[in-house]
């Protein structure tokens, strides 16, 4: 047999490997056209039906919740190729240049999934369509957070990680092997920029503040005369300056239902200016009366909001001597009026009475372009992400009325972060179990209304079902921070750049200590 | 030639015959001194047949030999293939030596001194904190340096690039171990290829390379970099030995290096004339290096077995499995101290029934600390822990502790199975199915896990499930707060939510008796009635003579009746030993103690002090 022979034969084989394929392929595409509808909408893991997705998000990969021999999903919207996905195992991956190329053509337009299946029996069978809408604004490049196991009095592994929300990379800011597996948290960022940041150290080599500005990194160790080490921090807009609460806070236990509590036992805020290194404050938001807790500032830096109750002791449960009526501490929304170019503090006002919406109010953040305060309000305490009657509400500030949001779950829903558009937030939610934060986004439109939220995207879909981890404290950044893990542990070990804050006492009147930096012992109230 | 050809094989053949009686007598000396299996005790190392577990591991040099050790040690099951894995380790690590030798000698036969890592090394698993890792790391190193320097390329340069490829991927396989190689490969390409520049060149970068990495693609300190898998992150007794093993092969290069000269050469040949060592066949040499081994052997094992920590150990086993006669048998042999394990006899006391009779047989040295342990050993022994809460029926704290168990051991099957089953009982479906997932993915708990998950999945079944009911009708159903303390307040509650929670009481009663709370017993008096005690148990009736000597108007009839003539007498003896010293407690104490060192009378005079003391000291503030 000659060689032109065998090239011969070889070409019939392709052909008739090519017909096969093809035959196979339009009876699968005939036998699709003819599925049987159920009439409802197909369980999908996570849940991304009814969705709004950001134009920028990284494809929306899920598994398929449906017993089925053979899968076929078909992703479309009214521009550009579909996205057809055949598989046999029902979890969809979807490419990412046709995925990326199919929602930034059609930003404001509704996305489309299909999917079909064939049964057990042979019979191919359709769903009704899973429609959400791709949004015109695109949401925050980067989502940052801590990731460690639910946390109770001992940790070993913690980091700081970022997240690319356009595709899956995450990679650590910072991990606590690298820093005597210290503790670290209260990662923040000056209006979404990631040339201004902080984070703070707890235990290990020294517990501070690192504060990175411009690629510069310094170890600041916040604890003054008047206050302890500072947390839960709020750039100032002029990135010039921090609010911090100082708290004594005690982690306690219960017997029934939920494990874990915190107790605020008190709380001041300070300011913290970076180019004089100093912390000042007022009397008015540290008051030795009232525990002073969450500070955001307002986009334009007139006004401090945070959460302020009474002191512990007015708590006193008078039936049971020496313990505190838990269920009674409630936080009011609180403003003070503050004048940047002075530094002149104004007039306290009380935004939202706990009294009048008979809850404990946390967490307020001040949307971009300062008409939303969002805030967690939670059955009592300061410290929702333990209270599972915790829930996302929103204050408008034009009108001064507030409305629990639509996106809320029977599980606590809380720490929130704005985008730097102001047209999607982050928030954590235990809503599947009850235990395993997770990052969720929903898009908030200019009325105030949430759209139903979804899950931080994964390649895996089926990865948050055993995963053990939680994610912490998600933050929105533009851009990715830059300075490697490596270098900030430089800092954290490094004398060089580490500074001791002063206090300015002026701010306050003569010999006043905070009552977080008090040398007597506050008294347990509890058993 | 065929006589020298003849001479070596039986040379060879004594060389085997010593390997063989040395590793024959490190087995036998793992397995019925060390009981190797005991190593899980005090290393629970986690394994998951999952990509996400593997990936973690592969992000940090010598991650991928944690790994494999991991998924080595889930095979553990007995003393007996821990034995065979260990000797077989250890001779993995003497035939690699061999034969890195016999290439630096020119193809000498050697004895004896191949067989001094190995030795080391079995003695460090010995010492059960010992890191199999670093045995494996050790293996692969000297496999590769065999294979690297026993290859004859024609190109120098493709050697040395081959031999710098595989100096990067023993680093992010092994860890710091990969020096070993990089070292020795280095001085071979020095001192006897005469390769200067290469030598030199893979020398600077062996140095250079993990702290290279660690301020770059690998996100470990420096410390880990170079020590990781090269000595033992954990404390060791006589931790010297760990650096005399990777110190071995850099010595016997540098001595193998400088017999080579022609000085030392003569020099050396004098010695051996003068010492008649040469007049020696091989076989007598193997025999005398056989002897010397084995006595240093045994030198090196009677310094470095510590009993009490294979006692300890042994103790955690029994416990773990439930074996409680083995427990109090084992105690009885130990004379370690420590709240962990005076919780373990305690508790091994009242599974076995004579808890409230048996109490004072042991020492009471950590008073309550030894019965539910402080803060800073709850920490220690998370697991402990949540066993001991989730047997009393403290679901919160037993899930607690799980968790920190988690955190700090990370997913272990026991962890990961207590934690679903406590959400699970409480309800919580959809956190007990990711747990229950994770067990999925340990080896050999598959079945464990399906079964447990069909049980989560079917809420009516579960309720139905005999030892789910159980635990609920013990479970707390009022909240109550605390901080991290557990006492009597919250056994008092459970005793009040099920009276005949057997466990809660007599850990109440003996919580009054380490306290000395004399009215605490009297408040629950009649719990033993209602528990059916057939008699009262003797730590009772002891502390009732104590209540009755201080209480003018206790009913002596009642007292009569509750305490056994036995038990009276010893109290008047107790009294009159005292009497004798006209009250002198200090003075009374020797003979005291000969006699009533078991009682609770002299618990209260001698040891509550100090137990209180301890109590106080340990306790989380």
């Amino acid at each position: 047999m000659s060689f032109n022979n065998y090239i011969q034969i070889a070409s019939y084989w392709i052909i008739l490997i090519l017909v096969i394929f093809l035959c196979v392929g339009c009876s699968t595409q005939k036998e699709v056209q003819d599925a049987k509808p159920v009439g409802r909408l197909p369980v999908i893991q996570p849940d991304y039906s009814g969705i709004v997705i950001p134009p920028n998000i990284a494809p929306l990969n899920f598994f398929i919740q449906e017993a089925g021999e053979e899968y076929i999903v078909r992703i479309h919207s009214k521009n550009g190729d579909p996205i057809q996905i055949e598989n046999n195992s029902g979890l969809i991956q979807i490419p990412m240049k046709q995925w990326k190329r199919l929602i930034s053509e059609n930003s404001g337009e509704e996305l489309i999934i299909d999917i079909y299946l064939k049964n057990q029996t042979g019979q191919w069978i359709s769903y009704n369509p899973i429609v959400n809408r791709i949004s015109q604004e695109p949401i925050d490049g980067y989502l940052s957070f801590r990731r460690f196991k639910s946390l109770f009095n001992l940790w070993q592994k913690m980091g700081i990680y970022q997240r690319c929300l356009e595709n899956y990379d995450e990679k650590p800011i910072l991990l606590n092997r690298l820093t005597q597996d210290n503790c670290m948290n209260c990662h923040n960022f000056w209006q979404n920029e990631t040339d201004r940041w902080l984070l703070h150290l707890r235990g290990g080599p020294g517990t501070a503040m690192l504060l990175v500005t411009d690629g510069e990194v310094r170890k600041i160790n916040t604890k003054t005369e008047f206050n302890g080490h500072a947390a839960y921090p709020a750039w100032h807009p002029s990135g010039e300056s921090i609010a911090f609460s100082v708290s004594k806070l005690l982690l306690f236990f219960h017997e029934v239902g939920e494990c874990r509590d915190v107790l605020d036992r008190s709380s001041d805020i300070i300011l913290y200016s970076i180019s004089s290194n100093t912390i000042t404050t007022t009397p008015q938001i540290s008051n030795p009366r009232r525990m002073e807790i969450w500070p955001a500032w307002s986009p334009d830096g007139k006004y401090l909001y945070f959460c302020s109750a009474s002191e512990l002791e007015a708590y006193a449960d008078a039936s049971r001597s020496g313990e505190v009526a838990l269920d009674k501490i409630k936080y009011d929304l609180m403003r003070i009026a503050y004048d940047p170019l002075t530094h002149i503090w104004g007039n306290l006002e009380t935004v939202i009475s706990s009294s009048d919406i008979g809850l404990s109010i946390t967490e307020p953040r001040v949307s971009p372009d300062g008409r939303f305060v969002l805030f967690t309000a939670a059955s009592y305490s300061q410290f929702p992400i333990y209270i599972q009657s915790a829930d996302l509400y929103v204050l408008d500030v034009r009108t001064n009325r507030w409305k629990k949001l639509e996106l809320n779950s029977d599980k606590a829903d809380s720490f929130h972060s704005w985008s730097s558009n102001g047209r999607w937030i982050v928030f954590s939610s235990k809503r599947e179990d009850g235990l395993f934060t997770k990052p969720y986004f929903s898009r908030f439109d200019s009325s105030g209304s949430t759209s139903k939220p979804f899950v931080l995207p994964q390649e895996n879909p089926l990865m948050y079902e055993a995963y053990l981890d939680i994610y912490n404290a998600p933050e929105f950044t533009k851009e990715p921070v830059r300075i490697s893990p490596q270098d900030l542990a430089a800092a954290v070990f490094s004398e060089q750049n580490a500074l001791s804050a002063k206090f300015d006492s002026t701010s306050v009147s003569e010999k006043a200590v905070s009552k977080t930096n008090s040398a007597e012992q506050v008294r347990i109230p509890l058993k | 030639m065929a006589g020298s050809n003849k001479s070596r094989g039986s040379a060879k053949i004594a060389v085997w015959i010593q390997e063989f009686i040395v590793f024959t007598a490190c087995f036998l000396y793992f397995l019925f001194r060390v009981h190797p299996k005991l190593i899980l005790e005090l290393q629970s190392p986690v394994f998951l047949m999952d990509i996400n577990f593997f990936k973690e591991f592969i992000q940090i040099p010598g991650g991928f030999i944690d790994w494999l050790s991991a998924l080595f040690m889930q095979f553990w099951t007995s003393d007996f293939f821990t034995a065979v894995f260990l000797t077989l380790c250890c001779w993995c690590v003497a035939f690699l030596t061999r034969k890195w030798l016999e290439i630096l000698t020119e193809n000498r036969l050697l004895h004896t001194y191949h067989l001094i890592p190995a030795v080391l090394l079995a003695f460090l698993h010995s010492q059960y904190n010992f890191n199999l890792s670093i045995t494996l790391a050790l293996i692969i190193n000297l496999s590769f340096l065999n294979l690297i320097i026993r290859w004859t390329s024609k190109q120098a340069v493709i050697q040395t690039a081959v031999g710098i490829i595989a100096l990067f991927l023993l680093f992010w396989i092994t860890g710091g171990a990969f020096l070993i190689y990089g070292v020795i490969f280095g001085f071979n390409e020095l001192v006897i290829k005469k390769r200067y520049i290469n030598g030199l060149f893979i020398l600077v970068f062996s140095s250079l390379l993990p702290y290279a990495a660690s301020s770059s693609a690998f996100l470990v300190t420096l410390k880990h970099a170079y020590l990781h898998n090269l000595i033992s992150d954990n404390s060791i007794k006589f931790w010297l030995i760990g650096y005399i093993v990777p110190l071995f092969y850099i010595l016997a290069f540098i001595v193998v290096s400088l017999t080579k000269i022609s000085a030392v050469q003569e020099s050396l040949k004098k010695i051996v004339k003068l010492i008649r060592l040469g007049q020696l066949n091989v076989r007598w040499q193997c025999a005398l290096g056989t002897l010397l081994i084995i006595c240093g052997a045994i030198l090196l094992a009677e310094k470095t077995y510590d009993k009490n920590l294979r006692l300890e150990l042994e103790i955690d086993q029994f416990t773990r499995e439930g074996r409680w006669d083995d427990v109090i048998y084992t105690a009885r042999q130990c004379s370690a101290v420590d709240p962990l394990l005076f919780h373990q006899i305690n508790l091994a006391l009242f599974q076995s029934g004579s808890f409230l009779d048996k109490l004072f047989s042991f020492p009471q040295f950590y008073g309550t600390s030894g019965l539910l342990m402080d803060f800073n050993w709850r920490s220690k022994s998370p697991v402990k822990t949540s066993d001991l809460y989730w047997k009393l029926g403290l679901i919160n704290e037993s899930l607690h502790w799980a968790h920190e168990a988690l955190e700090l051991k990370g997913p272990a099957p026991e962890i990961l199975k207590r934690l679903g089953m406590a959400y699970m009982i409480k309800g919580d479906h959809t956190a007990a199915k990711r747990f229950f997932l994770n067990l999925r993915n340990v080896p050999f708990y598959e079945n464990i896990a399906d079964d447990l998950i069909r049980l989560n999945d079917a809420p009516s079944e579960l309720a139905q499930d005999n030892d789910v009911k159980y635990i609920r009708s013990y479970m707390l159903t009022k909240d109550f707060i605390h901080l991290n303390t557990v006492s009597s307040d919250v056994l008092e509650l459970l005793l009040k939510r099920n009276p005949n929670n057997k466990m809660a009481f007599e850990y109440l009663i003996a919580y009054y008796l380490l306290t000395g709370n004399l009215n605490g017993i009297v408040n629950y008096f009649q719990a033993f009635g209602f528990l059916k005690y057939s008699q009262i148990p003797r730590y009772v009736q002891e502390a009732l003579l104590v209540i009755a000597s201080l209480d003018s108007n206790f009913d002596q009839n009642q007292l009569n009746n509750l305490v056994q003539p036995v038990t009276r007498q010893r109290f008047l003896n107790y009294q009159q030993v005292l009497n004798k010293y006209k009250g002198n407690i200090s003075g009374a104490k020797p003979e005291l103690q000969v006699q009533f060192a078991d009682t609770y009378w002299y618990y209260l005079m001698y040891m509550r002090p100090e137990a209180r003391q301890s109590e106080k000291h340990n306790e989380f503030q």
